[in-house]
């Protein structure tokens, strides 16, 4: 690995904006940088299903042209910027990683791309995914697996497996990707970036190819909690495009980042948290508790007397809202699904819609205890997976005593609690097993409260440089 | 609770108007199998009294809340 930056595409986000506003690089030398680095990478972690060299080069000599004439659009202005498939662009297929919508060109853009559009972004590619956002891996049957560039043996995590790939590997300065049951958080974790789920109503989903209508989210993936926070700052707020939005004011998040964490509180639920999981990772979660002690958090005890049962509620959801979605093509198209999407979809069409409801009644005692203890601290910190990445195509981990688990359940256990409570959360990197695979810490805040989040991953980004490692590609 | 098998993923095609060839069966069971007995295990703890009184919430409309709480 490597931690100082020799090429363009090297620099973080807000690193390659500052040049950019002092037009010491050109929006073009940065989107020639990237795709070189795409043309590079690509060959070995197979991060985008489509990449657009002609339309991002087009986009980088107008926003060139822009700054050059006095017009300077603001942080994102010429930075080039992936896509996660499911997210619609217009005019540029949008397949969700599927089959079913190999050819679907959206007439108009996501909510979130084109607030990214209107503030500057370049667009270089539409990146890979696990097929319809229905799974934990970025195997994907139809356009191959997304390989982590840590190690391409290894998996990339999901769904926006390929966000978080193109991220690690500089192929991109910041991702869409969205998030159900984990799916920002996860490939953030094991790919070594930063990436926050938005509480529910926060970012419109508006224009996203749903997986599930009561859970998605849509949030950015980046190399520091700043460069999130930038992004994030431009794709938060309210659509009415998007009958879930919420009307909640947007703060400054950026003017947050640098207060620190003396007096934060940090919950922990020792009993769930830190139990059943590789001991690594419990290594690494631990020790970044330390450190951020060190700068004056102070750590709580909490107890959730309910949650242990939510990876079953999230199971149950995250089927049957699908099989809704998808129940036409199911019928029709049967065969264009991979086999492990069809099977789930199948299965969501056979549990009970009283298992459903009990499921989403669940969801809000969850909520209630987590509120109650938010009345103690302001965030938790958990791991955001119980184990580093597995070799790619693997069903099944090993988390501890050498028992086979499978995987989507396993790798949902500590994702599942922001995901069926709404609260937003955020995987920071903090650390790597003795192969060197990344390991991710989730912070989770109150309700809105994404700003505490970003403030305290900053903190920790201030104490630690694991963020500014970078695989050898 | 009783394993659920083929036959049985069988019967709960004809409610769902779907149907499966005999080769998908034995995956849709083996899934059934493992995610069922969590769901009913949680189903009996949400029938519970002590929670007769929660409803299903997705989106967060308590006014303080839309206020912003934390910023």
């Amino acid at each position: 690995m490597t931690t100082a930056a020799h090429g363009l595409h090297q620099l973080s986000l807000l690193e390659a904006a500052d040049k950019v506003a002092r037009k010491q690089i050109s929006p073009v030398e940065l989107t020639d940088a990237v795709l070189k680095q795409i043309e590079h990478a690509e060959p070995k972690i197979n991060a985008f299903i489509t990449v657009l060299d002609d339309q991002a080069r087009a986009a980088a000599k107008a926003h060139e042209a822009m700054i050059r004439a006095g017009y300077y659009l603001g942080p994102l202005h010429g930075i080039p910027i992936a896509l996660k498939d499911n997210v619609y662009t217009r005019g540029v297929r949008s397949t969700a990683g599927s089959k079913v919508l190999a050819d679907f060109v959206p007439e108009g853009d996501a909510t979130v791309v084109a607030r990214l559009r209107a503030a500057g972004a370049v667009f270089v590619g539409k990146t890979n995914m696990h097929e319809f956002a229905w799974g934990g891996t970025t195997d994907n049957p139809h356009y191959g697996p997304t390989r982590n560039p840590w190690n391409p043996e290894r998996f990339p995590a999901g769904s926006s497996g390929g966000s978080g790939a193109a991220v690690a590997a500089r192929e991109c300065f910041g991702a869409i990707g969205t998030d159900t049951g984990g799916s920002i958080r996860l490939p953030s974790a094991v790919n070594g970036v930063t990436g926050i789920r938005p509480t529910l109503g926060r970012v419109s989903n508006h224009n996203i190819v749903p997986l599930a209508w009561s859970m998605d989210t849509a949030g950015p993936m980046a190399r520091t909690v700043a460069d999130c926070a930038t992004m994030f700052q431009v794709i938060a707020g309210h659509d009415p495009n998007d009958e879930a939005s919420a009307r909640v004011p947007v703060p400054d998040y950026l003017s947050h980042l640098e207060r620190g964490v003396k007096g934060i509180r940090i919950g922990i639920v020792p009993d769930y948290f830190f139990s059943h999981l590789q001991p690594p990772v419990h290594d690494a979660v631990r020790s970044a508790l330390k450190a951020l002690e060190g700068a004056q958090a102070r750590v709580v005890e909490a107890e959730i007397a309910n949650i242990h049962g939510n990876i079953s509620a999230q199971l149950t959801i995250e089927s049957a809202e699908p099989s809704t979605y998808h129940q036409e093509w199911l019928r029709s198209r049967p065969q264009d699904y991979g086999a492990d999407v069809r099977t789930l979809l199948e299965v969501g069409e056979m549990l009970l819609a009283t298992h459903y409801l009990q499921a989403q009644r669940y969801r809000t005692l969850l909520r209630h205890e987590f509120m109650e203890a938010f009345q103690q601290v302001d965030v938790f910190i958990c791991p955001t997976l119980p184990f580093v990445a597995t070799p790619v195509g693997a069903m099944k981990v090993v988390i501890e005593d050498g028992q086979e688990e499978d995987m989507l359940s396993a790798i949902m256990q500590y994702t599942g609690v922001p995901s069926l409570t709404g609260f937003p959360s955020m995987s920071v990197p903090c650390g790597f097993s003795p192969d060197g695979l990344p390991i991710g810490m989730q912070i989770i805040g109150k309700p809105f409260d994404e700003s505490t989040i970003f403030r305290v991953g900053h903190a920790y980004q201030q104490l630690t440089d694991w963020h500014s490692r970078e695989p050898v590609m | 609770m009783s394993e659920i098998t083929t036959e049985d993923v069988e019967r709960f095609e004809k409610l769902a108007g779907l149907t499966l060839s005999a080769d998908r069966r034995q995956g849709v069971a083996d899934i059934l199998n493992a995610w069922i007995p969590a769901a009913n295990e949680l189903s009996e703890k949400m029938a519970g009294r002590q929670h007769r009184a929660l409803t299903p919430a997705f989106r967060f409309s308590d006014p303080n809340i839309e206020e912003g709480v934390g910023q």
